[in-house]
């Protein structure tokens, strides 16, 4: 284009270059150019004009599209920079230049500096069609955009008639017409007065011609390939279009298309930019909803944070629906409103959702297809209201968009995400869609954990429940005591403890057996062990035979067990209890089990009775030791993880757990057993590293 | 103590559920070099629960498959203590602590 208006200037008085590239090299120069600084074509400019004020305007407009006017005392010119498509377009006016050149120069200087800060294109065409039309004599002008491959729009017109404006609102592009050819050729079109118009374009001479037009120029407007449309100036008199009044009004429209290059420049960066940081909230929006599924809350809470974190800036309503059996809940319902939340509920409440209705969370839920309405038309309200008044109040929400999708996890629908646009008048589009069924897919895959989990500590729970009598037997003559609390773990309740503590009616009235035992190890060996023990234990007991016996026989219970190994071993503590109407009588085994308390007033005894831990060799040693318990005494039976607790006092130890038996003011076996189980879970902040069980029995006062 | 066909396992800081499963794993390392005689050194340890136990137990069962001799350091600390709750002391070789005596064994 600027090549081409180079070309057409010739050697005509008004001097022209064109630089390209950020050195600025001059790709072209008319001789009224060349005759005022030398021939400096293939040159950069700085080679003819070394001023520093030049190259920061050639700088300038190159790189940010600023026109600039710089006066230069050697020789004597003020040279104009104007952007243009594929460089800058200087305009040299020579001092000595006649006043009316100087005029018409200054004003294209000036009509560049307000193209360059035009705001958008229909700003440019009002410059183009009213400044740039006086400045050029023009009777009438249009601006036209290229808006499809096919036609032309008008963005800014004046000066015709009516009815010939009326009919150029919009421009079929096509061939035999000066527009047309203007734009589809990219060259100008020259008519110089009505008789050319007769005589080049005989059909649309009427149309031209009308209202008193004689000349048209018709400029097409381009940037490199980028056709961004032309435009149209007409005279009511015969305009010859010397090369001085084409160069005129040949930088005009360069200047024109500069600037609505521009602005189409900055709007699809602009929209870019938007677009990039609406992605980028998306994904730090998914990210700070997969942190929020990890949370440790219960499913409900964590699906209500995340319909929290939604509104606003991603939909006025967020809601979370889930399949329960064969109903469809809504558990998590969000806006930025809570007076808005609570009226929905109540409309909920008063016109209950149809399960049926195409597109509903419940449909959506059940079907597991997405539903989109990127457009909530009046009827669908009409449609899904059950009378006047429910579709009075579900107008009055304004629902304007809505997405609904399944949370799908391996086939399989879990229930829904619904995100809603009511007053901020938004609608979704296909990327919002897609972000929804990432966010559904977030939230899917965290409530499918959730379940496993909950599965799975289910089982751990009825495994534990297994291990551990569900209520002690009641022994008359003796209150009975006990406490189990399992090793804290980060997946706390997955766990299954290898503690266990039993009281079991021996074979005669009057004879208990007793028992606190610990399986080394964790999980389902652990707790198949366990089980052997309580069983074997119970089984034994009820035979009659003595403590250390009925150890020995659980230990070639255990050995004949398959898969035993010496990781598998355990020690317990078991006693056979005979209680008569003074107190009681304990016989107590321990097959390498933490000796039991006895709690007489204000004092404590171990109770030794040294032997094997169980299930590793086949002949183990053991022996009796036999204890009163008078009305009053009491006995500690317990497992290592009470004395064998570490906490940032070091180890808990046997004397700290003595003493505290010896000197807990007037216990009962309850209270003594609540005392020692905060004592020790205490000393551990809490944490405890080891199950830790606890069998008291008191002789009754 | 060392002698050619003598390898020690020495264990230090705690023996427990956390730290048993480091110590089966070196443990292991020793018995591949297939030594006539393993020793473990428990003498050093600040802690030790039964899960530490059942490193020893295991050597133990290795040892009796694999017809070595295994021994093991109590010294007077924590683990001389668990060991005699287990009613394990005469069960095993135990040999005397390096910087210190051989435990009293009574």
């Amino acid at each position: 284009m600027t090549t081409a208006l180079v070309d057409a200037v010739g050697d005509r008085p008004l001097p022209l270059a064109v630089t390209a590239t950020a050195e600025h090299v001059v790709v072209r120069a008319n001789p009224a150019a060349r005759n005022l600084v030398g021939d400096v074509v293939g040159r950069p400019i700085r080679a003819a004009l070394p001023h520093p004020a030049l190259l920061a305007a050639l700088d300038a407009a190159y790189h940010r599209g600023d026109p600039g006017v710089v006066p230069l005392p050697a020789p004597d010119v003020v040279v104009g920079c104007l952007p243009v498509a594929d460089g800058v377009l200087l305009l040299l006016a020579p001092a000595d230049a006649p006043p009316d050149l100087r005029r018409r120069t200054a004003a294209l200087h000036r009509l560049a500096a307000e193209l360059a800060s035009a705001a958008n294109p229909q700003a440019i065409a009002f410059l183009v069609s009213t400044t740039a039309a006086r400045l050029l004599g023009a009777d009438a002008c249009g601006v036209y955009s290229r808006t499809d491959a096919g036609a032309l729009t008008t963005l800014h017109s004046s000066g015709w008639p009516a009815a010939t404006a009326g009919r150029f609102t919009r421009v079929e592009l096509r061939r035999g017409r000066p527009l047309s050819d203007a734009v589809l050729d990219g060259t100008p079109v020259w008519l110089e007065d009505a008789a050319q118009w007769r005589s080049r374009y005989p059909e649309m001479a009427p149309v031209g011609t009308s209202g008193g037009f004689q000349a048209t120029a018709c400029l097409p407007l381009r940037v490199r390939d980028r056709d961004l449309g032309a435009v149209v100036f007409s005279f009511l008199t015969p305009r010859p279009f010397r090369s001085d009044e084409r160069e005129y009004l040949l930088a005009t429209a360069a200047l024109c298309a500069q600037a609505l290059d521009r602005v189409r420049l900055l709007a699809a960066e602009q929209a870019a930019r938007a677009a990039a940081e609406r992605q980028l909230d998306r994904m730090t929006f998914l990210a700070r909803a997969s942190r929020l599924m990890e949370a440790p809350l219960s499913v409900e809470e964590r699906l209500q944070r995340l319909a929290n974190l939604a509104v606003p800036d991603f939909s006025d309503w967020c809601a979370v629906h889930l399949v329960r059996g064969d109903r469809v809940d809504e558990v998590a319902v969000a806006h930025a409103d809570p007076a808005k939340v609570a009226f929905v509920a109540r409309l909920q409440e008063r016109y209950p959702p149809d399960p049926t209705a195409p597109g509903s969370a419940i449909e959506v839920s059940r079907t597991g297809r997405p539903a989109f309405f990127p457009e909530i038309p009046d009827a669908l309200l009409v449609d899904a209201a059950v009378d006047e008044e429910h579709l009075r109040l579900i107008r009055s929400i304004g629902l304007r968009s809505a997405v609904v999708v399944p949370l799908l996890v391996r086939g399989r629908s879990l229930g829904t995400l619904t995100l809603v646009h009511a007053e901020s008048g938004q609608r979704f589009d296909e990327v919002d869609l897609a972000f929804t069924a990432q966010l559904a897919g977030v939230a899917a895959v965290a409530l499918d954990n959730a379940r496993l989990y909950e599965e799975q500590r289910r089982i751990a729970q009825t495994l534990q429940d297994a291990l551990l009598p569900a209520v002690l037997p009641d022994v008359p003559g003796v209150r009975v005591a006990a406490r189990y609390r399992p090793q804290t773990d980060h997946l706390a309740g997955l766990h299954v403890g290898g503690d266990l503590y039993d009281v079991v009616a021996g074979d005669t009235p009057g004879t208990w057996g007793v028992v606190v035992a610990d399986v080394c190890g964790k999980g389902p060996e652990a707790a198949a062990r366990t089980a052997l023990i309580r069983h074997t234990l119970r089984a034994e007991v009820g035979h009659g035979h003595g403590p250390a016996e009925v150890l020995r026989r659980l230990n070639r219970a255990m050995l004949r067990e398959p898969g035993g190994s010496p990781l598998r071993f355990a020690t317990a503590a078991h006693g056979r209890l005979h209680v008569d109407g003074d107190g009681a009588t304990v016989t107590m085994a321990s097959a390498g089990h933490p000796p039991p308390l006895v709690r007489r007033g204000g004092t404590v005894e171990a109770v030794t009775a040294p032997g094997t831990l169980l299930g590793v060799y086949p002949d183990i040693e053991l022996t009796e030791t036999t204890v009163r318990l008078d009305r009053g005494d009491m006995m500690v039976l317990y497992t290592d993880g009470v004395t064998e607790a570490r906490g940032v006092n070091g180890l808990y130890g046997n004397d700290r757990l003595a003493t505290l038996v010896a000197t807990t003011p007037s216990p009962t076996a309850d209270t003594l057993a609540d005392t020692l189980l905060a004592d020790v879970v205490g000393f551990q902040q809490g944490r405890l590293h080891d199950d830790v069980a606890l069998l008291i029995l008191e002789a009754m006062p | 103590m060392t002698a050619d066909h003598t390898v020690e396992v020495v264990l230090t800081g705690e023996l427990d559920i956390a730290s048993a499963e480091d110590a089966l794993r070196r443990v292991a390392e020793a018995e591949r070099a297939a030594p006539s005689l393993l020793v473990i050194d428990l003498s050093r340890l600040t802690f030790v629960d039964s899960s530490g136990v059942r490193v020893v137990l295991v050597a133990d069962d290795h040892a009796r498959a694999a017809g070595r001799r295994l021994a093991i350091r109590l010294g007077r600390g924590p683990a001389l203590r668990v060991f005699t709750a287990l009613g394990l002391v005469d069960r095993f070789e135990v040999l005397p602590a390096r910087d210190g005596p051989a435990p009293d064994r009574a």
